[in-house]
């Protein structure tokens, strides 16, 4: 479909934003790649503190962390998420209010969902432990926050309780998209419930999950609120992420050349997979048609 | 699809359970003293509920008067956001041009900016057009915030329009506006009130560019206001739940009234036309 | 073209002297949410003796506030005076943005009226950089009633570290889901490393040890001393199990709550522990003692505070120095700040009368700045990490200080 009318051409339409974007975020992305090769007195320092970021001991594990959390993350918000998602789809009685409960996770500020969480997971006068104690569940007290081998699991859970309400919505979403005849098809072939699962939500909703798996790996790699909030990135840098690393180099220590050079790399790594997903997305699009 | 629904019962329970627990307890903790919240061992129900939190919060601070900015900041930027992202959206989905991924990228590239690595540039900058401490100023830059995403999700939304229906429109003569404004945005209306929902919810709960970017107090948002409870020497959790309960309320209002869109037949409808 | 050109000039002229006269007679004061109030009260007053200048205050949560601070210093156009803690002060002057304003507070107060310890941490190279009005150290506070309890006497808190340990021991008891642990040290908590170094450092520097040198050029974070103080701090949660299996999770705002409802007996806290106190537990049975110190050896403390620095591209030169003047006297700096004041005379004021206070002023004394070394936030975080690391078990004292010793002297080569 050729557009020949004036007014109708791509550019009318998409300028404005690409506009709006490029003031507002190629300055501070100009502005970052000039810091991250300076120092405080503004010398050009070359590779410097890129040299230094890369070899912080900080550095490494904060992206094997990053890894780890944004991985497991990922893998139980869609499980819930979907799950949820074909559950809510169901006409039950409550469904508006059942719909409206799930969401709150998603729909409580970042900041108090974390420090209620935090709250609750205090080892000595949270009311998880309380409730594990008195029903004599486990006989002391669990350090969700502050053992090492538990930390990023609880934090974890907090980021799944945080999105899973994104992934059920939009699953809900894209649910509505299926077209019915092919439920009504499989109905006359003899399908049951788990039949219709597996062969026609599943592989209708695939595009959509993977679509969806772009945004929690964005949202999760630049999440810093629930992990800054609860542990702060400890204890001693077990729960750290790169995104905290770099929040922390900028804003406590003040070190805005390496927190630069940080962010640089973090950005590099970042659009390099995006740009695979979107050449492959638009590879088999255009192979489709 | 099976009509006996009894088997949606205990994962219902258990995922809205999930869901609300530490809202319960937010809200169990709104209407307790604050001295009732530092007992250990910890109690449930409150002993002696109260309501001297929500007075403090409604009575005695400035919580209106942040709701206000809250919602002229998250209703401005989402309605900017849409003005912006829909012909955008448009054009990745259904035009085909040089350049059209390139740009595509560039967009999501844009969400990629680490929050930390943005703040200062972008401090200078609006201090240098004028629009530290206004609505005006956090508004631009919320709907910057949001703008990539809503974009991708909407593009995502309309990729998924049968193309059919425009090819019918475009024979009966129908401009690119037009079939716009009359097919797709009515067709991927539960695409929209999504992403209306995401960014209404994220500029509502948005804490680091509010707490930098609005001081004075005539334009100071939601969470910092409940930011201002948790001072250097203690944190008043007893108005920081209530608060919290207040900030929530709203968006799980607006969502319920919002369902309908979802349920059923838009794209039945256009499937069997 | 030539006409619109002039035109357009004059406008802009006029405008940008309008501008500029809007702000000569205004002074934007930045301060804290809690000093909110007073601050209204002080700006009255000045306002009445200095008909023409008008104060347009703005108060900032605690959270956050160092680092905005930091962005509006390096914008450009920072406001007039500004409220910080005196331990940001160092970092801010290595920012070139700040006004040394020595002379002109001293014009009011003498700046050997103040606390010591408080000018010498907001002083670079015998330049002062803020108007220190609070200073506080912290001391050990321990509930009465839970030492009698236990058969000790509440009168005679500990005095040296090994009847500290002594009586901690006779504090703990666990049964079951009832706990109750003789002394909570911090670990962590919802403020981050400050809370810990606070109470923690002290230890080191009664020892004869510390982090760094005293001319801030050598690392001694891991000299025996310092290691036999450490190993004494964190000894309390790994090996006598005193303090709390929360330690990890627990700074200043945690342990009070812990020592409200009894599951601990004994912290160390900060003056304001007593308004907290006051509005919350008004029933506690409590005292407040100085830090216990090795045998032999005198207390220390870290000396804490507020104070107002004055940014040099501030929009209103003169009268922002009149301010700081007028806020400089005893009484007003007894009068503004939350714990204590900075001004030795503003002691004498009513409210620090309550003889409850008397640890307190009496760790006053002992309070050492912390050093205005640059990168001193990231020193003390390598620190605080690897007080964790001993805390979480992966670590003996020796080798955590030694890591960080390696790491830290990194950070001062630089």
């Amino acid at each position: 479909m050729r557009a020949t009318a004036r007014g109708q051409g791509p550019i009318t339409f998409i300028l404005p934003a690409l506009l709006l974007l490029a003031i507002f975020i190629v300055y501070p992305l100009v502005s970052t790649v000039w810091m991250s090769f300076t120092n405080d007195s503004d010398q050009f320092v070359g590779l410097d503190n890129y040299q230094s970021v890369v070899e912080a001991g900080r550095t490494a594990r904060a992206v094997k962390n990053t890894i780890y959390f944004v991985g497991a993350s990922i893998v139980v918000q869609l499980l819930l998420g979907t799950i949820a998602g074909i559950v809510l789809n169901e006409k039950f009685k409550g469904q508006a209010i059942a719909r409206s409960l799930t969401l709150v996770p998603w729909v409580v500020p970042g900041i108090v969902g974390a420090m209620t969480w935090a709250w609750m997971f205090h080892t000595d006068y949270g009311v998880i432990n309380y409730i594990l104690l008195s029903t004599g569940l486990i006989s002391t007290p669990v350090r969700w926050l502050s053992d090492p081998n538990i930390v990023l699991p609880s934090l974890i859970a907090v980021n799944v309780w945080k999105m899973f309400p994104f992934v059920a919505i939009m699953v809900l979403a894209g649910l509505q998209a299926i077209p019915k005849s092919l439920y009504e098809a499989a109905q006359v072939d003899g399908a049951n419930f788990w039949h219709e699962i597996r062969y026609i939500t599943l592989p209708q909703l695939r595009p959509m999950l993977i679509s969806i798996t772009l945004l929690l790996v964005i949202a999760g790699v630049n999440s810093i609120t629930i992990i800054y909030s609860m542990t702060g990135g400890g204890p001693a840098d077990r729960s750290l992420i790169t995104s905290i690393q770099i929040f922390v180099e900028a804003f406590q220590f003040f070190n805005f050349h390496t927190a630069s050079a940080l962010s640089i790399l973090f950005f590099l790594v970042s659009t390099a997979i995006i740009v695979v997903y979107i050449v492959a997305d638009n590879n088999k699009r255009s192979a489709q048609e | 699809m099976s009509k006996n629904l009894n088997w949606v019962y205990i994962p219902l329970f258990l995922i809205v359970g999930f869901a609300i627990i530490p809202f319960l307890w937010m809200a169990l903790s709104s209407f307790k003293t604050l001295a009732e919240l530092y007992r250990i061992p910890v109690t449930i129900l409150p002993d002696q509920p109260t309501f001297e939190n929500y007075h403090k919060i409604l009575y005695e601070s400035n919580v209106p008067r942040y709701f206000l900015n809250s919602t002229i900041v998250s209703l401005g930027s989402t309605a900017l956001g849409l003005v912006f992202a829909i012909p955008a959206a448009y054009a990745f989905a259904r035009m085909r041009f040089r350049g059209s991924a390139f740009w595509q990228v560039c967009v999501l590239v844009a969400h990629l900016l680490p929050s930390a690595t943005l703040i200062v540039p972008l401090y200078i900058m609006l201090g240098y057009f004028g629009l530290l401490n206004t609505l005006l100023g956090l508004t631009l830059v919320y709907t910057v915030l949001t703008l990539p995403l809503s974009i991708w999700m909407l593009t995502s939304y309309f990729r998924h329009i049968p193309v059919e229906l425009e090819e019918a429109a475009f024979i009966d003569g129908a401009s690119r506006w037009g079939i716009l404004f009359r097919i797709m945005l009515p067709l991927s209306l539960p695409g929209i009130v999504v992403i209306v929902l995401y960014a209404f919810v994220a500029t509502w709960n948005e804490f680091i560019f509010a707490l930098t970017f609005a001081n004075d107090t005539s334009v100071k948002t939601l969470p910092i206001g409940l930011a201002e409870f948790s001072t250097e020497y203690n944190t008043d959790w007893g108005a920081i739940m209530a608060a919290s309960v207040i900030m929530t309320l709203p968006i799980a209002a607006i969502f319920l009234l919002l369902q309908r869109v979802f349920v059923g037949g838009l794209m039945s409808g256009a499937m069997k036309g | 073209m030539f006409i619109d050109l002039r035109k357009i000039t004059t406008i802009t002229c006029t405008l940008l002297a309008s501008a500029t006269a809007s702000w000569a007679g205004q002074i934007n004061w930045w301060v804290t949410e809690p000093g909110y109030k007073k601050a209204q009260e002080l700006v009255q007053k000045f306002e009445q003796a200095n008909p023409g200048i008008t104060v347009k205050l703005q108060s900032n949560p605690y959270g956050g506030l160092e680092g905005k601070t930091l962005i509006a210093l390096k914008s450009g156009s920072p406001p007039d005076l500004m409220e910080v803690q005196t331990s940001w002060v160092p970092s801010y002057i290595a920012t070139g943005t700040l006004e040394p304003i020595g002379d002109t507070i001293a014009k009011t107060t003498p700046l050997d009226q103040f606390v010591p310890a408080a000018i010498s941490s907001a002083s670079v190279d015998g330049k002062l950089y803020a108007l220190p009005f609070q200073a506080e150290a912290l001391a050990m506070i321990y509930r009465k009633d839970l030492y009698r309890a236990a058969g000790l006497d509440p009168e005679k808190p500990p005095q040296t570290w090994d009847e500290m340990i002594k009586d901690a021991q006779a504090l703990t008891k666990v049964e079951g889901a009832k706990a109750q642990y003789g002394y909570g040290i911090a670990g962590g908590g919802s403020e981050g490393q400050g809370n810990t170094l606070y109470r923690s450092l002290p230890y080191l520097w009664m020892n004869g040890g510390g982090i760094l040198s005293d001319d801030g050029k050598t690392v001694i974070v891991n000299s025996p001393e310092s290691v036999k103080a450490v190993t004494f701090y964190t000894d309390m949660y790994t090996k006598y199990k005193v303090s709390p299996p929360s330690t990890l999770e627990n700074g200043g705002l945690e342990l009070r709550r812990l020592f409200m409802s009894g599951a601990i007996a004994s912290y160390q806290g900060t003056p304001t522990e007593i308004e907290r106190f006051q509005q919350d537990a008004p029933n506690l049975d409590y005292g407040v003692a100085i830090m216990p110190h090795p045998e032999g050896k005198q207390t220390s403390a870290l000396l804490g505070g507020w104070g107002f620095i004055v940014p040099a591209k501030r929009a209103n030169k003169d009268d922002t120095l009149k301010l700081v003047q007028f806020l400089a006297t005893a009484e007003n700096v007894g009068y503004y700040t939350r714990t204590f004041p900075a001004v030795n005379a503003a002691l004498d004021l009513p409210r620090f009368a309550d003889p409850r206070l008397n640890g307190f002023k009496e760790m006053l004394k002992y309070g050492r700045p912390q050093p205005a070394v640059p990168g001193w936030l990231e020193i003390t975080n390598i620190y605080y990490r690897h007080i964790q690391e001993i805390l979480i078990g992966d670590s003996t004292p020796q080798e955590a200080m030694d890591a960080a010793a390696k790491e830290i002297t990194a950070v001062i080569k630089r």
